[in-house]
C-alpha cells in the first residue's frame, strides 16, 4: 500500500552523514548547560548559535509556524513543547529534540537527560525508551517492513509496562523534515511498507508510566500529559544498508544510561 | 520532531454546549462531540450554530474532535 520511502543515493547519504555529526555535536554542547537554573529558552538559543557556526539551518525554526530551534519537554511534556523562561530544576527530565538542515538535507534526533541528580528516580524510564529505539533499530535491514520495527518497539515498551503515546509517530526523512512512509511505535499505519537501502527514518518512542491522555496547550504545540506523569522521548535518524543499517546520529554516548 | 497521527474533517456545528464545546455534524454526518483549541479561545475567535470549521481528530477517539479552524 502506496506511502513508499523517497531512495536516497550514496551522495546524500553522506550529506546526511555530515549533518547527522553536527547535530551530534550540537547536542554535546547542549547537553553541558542542561543544569539547574538554566532556562529553556537559553538552550534554545545555545542551539541556534550552534547552527550558525556549522554553517546549518535549525530545521524547526518556522517549520509549519514553530517558534524555536528545539523542541523542550520537560517531565509531563509529551513532544513539541515551545522553549519558554521556565529553570531547569534537579531531577527533571527533559527531552530536547533537535533537527538540522545542511547541504539540503534534513537530519532529526531526540535525547532525554536528568537535569542533575536523578532525584525522582526518572532514569529507568529513558532506560527503557532507548532499548525500545534500539529494538525497532536493530531489525532493520534491507526492504524491512514497517511493521518489523514498529512491532519490536511496541513489544519493548510494553514489556516495560509503559504506555505508549500513539499519536506521535517517526517518520520518512531526506530533503523534507518529514516524508512517508509513517513509523509508528506500535504496529499500525504504513505497516507493510517496505524500505529498500538506501532509505532513511528517523525513529522516535515515547512513553511513560501514565495514562495516554494529553492536552495541547494554547500556544498551539506543546502536548503535556493530562496525569501530569512524566514522558521520556527518544530519536535518531538511521540509513537501511544492503545488510543492516547505519545511525546518522548517534546518540548513545551523549544520554548516559 | 514526531509527525502526528491526526485526522482532519471538515464540519458543521450543530449546537454549542456549556464550557466551550460543540455538538459537530462532520463528514459523512456523523456527530461528535468537540471542544475549541486554546489557540482560537485566546484569540477570542466565536464558534456559533451553523459555523463551517475544520476539526482534527484522534484515530484512538472518533467521538470527539478538536476544532482548528473557523471558516469565514
Amino acid at each position: 500500500m502506496g506511502n513508499k520511502p523517497i531512495i536516497k543515493d550514496p551522495q546524500a547519504i553522506s550529506f546526511m552523514r555530515e549533518g547527522g555529526k553536527k547535530l551530534v555535536d550540537i547536542f554535546k554542547v547542549i547537553k553541558t548547560f542542561v543544569r539547574p537554573g538554566v532556562s529553556l529558552k537559553e538552550l534554545d538559543q545555545i542551539a541556534r548559535e550552534e547552527c550558525v557556526k556549522h554553517n546549518s539551518k535549525p530545521a524547526f525554526l518556522n517549520y509549519q509556524g514553530y517558534p524555536a530551534a528545539i523542541c523542550t519537554s520537560v517531565n509531563e511534556g509529551v513532544v513539541h513543547c515551545i522553549p519558554d523562561d521556565y529553570k531547569l530544576q534537579e531531577g527533571d527530565l527533559i527531552s530536547i529534540d533537535f533537527g538540522l538542515k545542511y547541504k539540503g538535507y534534513y537530519t532529526d534526533s531526540t535525547i532525554s537527560l536528568i537535569v542533575g541528580k536523578d532525584i525522582n528516580n526518572l532514569k529507568p524510564l529513558i532506560r527503557s525508551v532507548y532499548e525500545a529505539l534500539m529494538s525497532g533499530t536493530k531489525q532493520i535491514t534491507d526492504n524491512v517492513t514497517v511493521e518489523t520495527i514498529s512491532a519490536a518497539i511496541e513489544k519493548s515498551l510494553l514489556k516495560d509496562n509503559l504506555t505508549i503515546m500513539r499519536q506521535f509517530v517517526g517518520h520518512g526523512i531526506g530533503q523534507d523534515l518529514h516524508e512517508d512512509p509513517m513509523v509508528p511505535n506500535f504496529v499500525s499505519h504504513d505497516r507493510k511498507v517496505q524500505l529498500p537501502a538506501g532509505s532513511v527514518i528517523a525513529i522516535e518512542p515515547i512513553a511513560g508510566p501514565g495514562a495516554e491522555s494529553y492536552i495541547t496547550a494554547s500556544d498551539g504545540w506543546s502536548i503535556r500529559t493530562a496525569d501530569k506523569k512524566p514522558v521520556a522521548h527518544l530519536e535518531h535518524t538511521v540509513a537501511v544498508t544492503k545488510d543492516g543499517y547505519e545511525i546518522l546520529t548517534p546518540i548513545k554516548e551523549i544520554i548516559d544510561l | 520532531m514526531a509527525a502526528k497521527q491526526v485526522i482532519e474533517v471538515q464540519g458543521k456545528v450543530i449546537e454549542a454546549l456549556p464550557n466551550a464545546q460543540f455538538r459537530v455534524e462532520i463528514e459523512g454526518g456523523h456527530i461528535i462531540l468537540c471542544h475549541i483549541s486554546g489557540r482560537m479561545r485566546m484569540h477570542y475567535i466565536k464558534i456559533l450554530p451553523g459555523d463551517r470549521v475544520t476539526v482534527e481528530m484522534s484515530p484512538y477517539d472518533i467521538e470527539k474532535g478538536r476544532i482548528t479552524y473557523r471558516h469565514k
